[in-house]
């Protein structure tokens, strides 16, 4: 148990150390920084200040190790807009990103499998044909396209919610159910599916025999075996949601770092997108480093198999 | 159950036939669009759709914020998203199957460290590598189509890996390593037909998300730029004029919406279909 938690630990931070060197790699291999930070029209003496202060005329290694360095002190460079730290300038977006993300998971997680094991619960009647029609409509449309078309529908045509910011609670609902609508249906799919499995199971039959009553054995017996499944989805749908957050911040002007980064792009602020695309990428290894764990945790079985090898 | 041919739901056959149609409206679009897609015409700007009061039938679909026809712009739009999918999958699908046969024919350090840029591209969402990598590069047509290309490379490549592992021990590898055939020829010769249905397989899937990822990138107006066109840029540019010209914006996202729709539908059939382990018994 413990030897596997180190290798998954060893596994996290390799991941994390190769993400850190692409972007390095990308920074320098997409031409000089002094250029682009300075632009074509400066001085050759202001490119070359520019090339010392920073250790540009230090061999690549060299500049590795002093970006490494940077990085482990918190130092993420500085924006050239304003001029601010690259760490602040993301820092103050995170509280409105990690509503969106938080709520919409909440929403998602909770209607997803609710619609999923009422479906299976109901297999093959109205309510089933029903959850699985929206769930295949949430599932294909795009979050750019929902949420389009939740501002024409709430915004333009009847008028009752807002559509850009994140001023007051009512500027959240059309965000929160843009990003979780495509994930709630993931979880009601496979929920469905799962549940429908472990109902076939012998454990559901033996549980039934000894007596439990049907809603029992369901609720303690059914489900919990459901779930391990459902982590795995939950893995990818870490993913899934980030990316979501970023395309859904941006169709409704919701001020998260969603937006600060398709905005950083335009503008080439490196720094700030160099923070950002980090911090997803730690954000990404921890999510799968907790659903490793869970596996752990939820499924006995795995403990003594995995240590084994 | 009787064995035979059955019918598909109506709904797998509206699906395809969406498909089709799509397909066919990509490569006929300079036959059959009305218009020259870039044409402006300032006199007649925000036309509504036909349907609507107001829309007339020299513009079907209406037009947008510089008299452009958006039937005419919906038609290459769908062209050139497809177009992009495409070759952005024909990419992936070159790229990750090499490095899989590379992997498996070194084996060793070779192989682990591919194996780890694997589990890496596995890890971090692609489209947040994809705007990292456009913020660095010149946003033309053929940068961007190359990072498409990026796109789901490391799937190919763990089917390639494991597949060619298991076909290096069978008869045929070995006996065509033996009579001196070099890996090149074994590999591209031998080895892919026959792991190459599942490669296609994977190809299939990767499509339809290569067509969402485009239409997302281009949203953010990070993807095909002006004056090209395509259905993400057309509902990026349409959604100024949401409360005053909503058809701009939706008549692509539906479009966008429809065939990914299609796609999944298809694509829960043929699963069906192919894997009879999966099928329900009724």
């Amino acid at each position: 148990m413990g030897l596997l938690l180190v290798r998954k630990l060893v596994r996290a931070s390799i991941t994390v150390l190769l993400l850190v060197t692409a972007v390095f790699l990308i920074l320098r291999a997409s031409g000089d920084p002094a250029v682009m930070m300075l632009g074509v029209e400066v001085s050759p003496v202001a490119l070359e200040n520019f090339r010392d202060r920073w250790g540009l005329n230090d061999p690549v290694w060299v500049q590795y190790v002093i970006y490494l360095k940077s990085l482990a002190q918190g130092d993420f460079g500085r924006s050239y807009i304003g001029d601010r730290s690259a760490w602040d300038v993301v820092a103050e977006r995170l509280p409105a990103t990690l509503i969106l993300m938080v709520s919409a998971t909440v929403l998602a997680v909770v209607a997803g499998v609710l619609a999923g094991v009422l479906a299976a619960l109901n297999r093959n009647s109205w309510i089933d044909r029903l959850v699985m029609i929206i769930a295949a409509a949430g599932f294909s449309a795009p979050n750019f396209v929902l949420g389009i078309f939740l501002i024409v529908l709430f915004g333009a045509i009847w008028q009752i919610l807002p559509t850009t910011g994140s001023d007051t609670f009512w500027h959240g609902v059309l965000p929160v159910l843009t990003l979780a609508s495509a994930d709630a249906a993931v979880f009601a799919r496979f929920t469905r599916s799962a549940v429908l499995e472990t109902l076939n199971q012998p454990l559901m039959r033996t549980a039934l025999a000894k007596g439990v009553p049907y809603r029992a054995a369901v609720l303690r017996h059914a489900l919990p075996n459901s779930a391990i499944g459902l982590v795995t989805v939950f893995g990818l749908f870490v993913g899934r949601l980030v990316s979501g957050a970023v395309v859904t911040e941006n169709v409704f002007a919701w001020p998260g770092v969603g937006s600060l980064l398709v905005l950083s792009v335009e503008n080439r602020d490196f720094a700030v997108v160099q923070t950002i695309v980090i911090l997803i990428g730690i954000t990404m290894v921890c999510a799968n480093l907790l659903v490793d764990l869970s596996y752990l945790w939820l499924d006995p079985r795995t403990r003594r198999t995995r240590s084994r090898t | 159950m009787r064995a035979g041919f059955r019918l598909p739901a109506p709904s797998v056959v509206l699906a395809a036939s969406w498909l089709f149609a799509i397909v066919f409206v990509a490569i006929l679009a300079d036959l059959i669009a009305p218009y020259d897609f870039a044409a402006i015409d300032l006199r007649n700007r925000f036309a509504p759709p036909v349907w609507l009061e107001g829309g007339s039938w020299s513009h079907p679909l209406g037009t947008d914020d510089i008299g452009r026809d958006l039937l005419s712009r919906l038609i290459v739009s769908i062209r050139i998203s497809l177009f992009v999918a495409l070759l952005g999958t024909l990419i992936g699908a070159v790229l990750g199957t090499l490095v899989g046969f590379v992997a498996a024919h070194f084996k060793g350090w070779v192989d682990d460290l591919l194996m780890v840029a694997i589990d890496f591209q596995a890890a971090i969402p692609f489209l947040i590598l994809a705007l990292a990598v456009l913020a660095l590069f010149a946003e033309t047509f053929w940068v961007f189509i190359l990072v498409m290309g990026f796109y789901g490379w490391e799937r190919y490549a763990r089917i390639a890996r494991g597949l060619s592992l298991a076909a290096q021990e069978q008869g045929y590898a070995v006996a065509l390593d033996l009579l001196g055939a070099r890996p090149a020829r074994i590999y591209l010769r031998h080895i892919l037909p026959n792991i190459a249905s599942a490669l296609f397989v994977n190809m299939t899937l990767n499509f339809p998300e290569t067509v969402l990822l485009e239409t997302s990138l281009s949203f953010l107006g990070l993807g095909v730029q002006p004056p090209l066109s395509s259905l993400g840029s057309m509902v990026g540019f349409g959604r100024d004029y949401l409360l005053s010209a909503w058809w701009i914006a939706v008549l692509p996202a539906a479009v966008i919406f429809l065939t990914a729709l299609a796609f999944s539908i298809l694509g829960d059939w043929l699963r069906d279909k192919l894997d009879p382990t999966l099928r329900e018994s009724p």
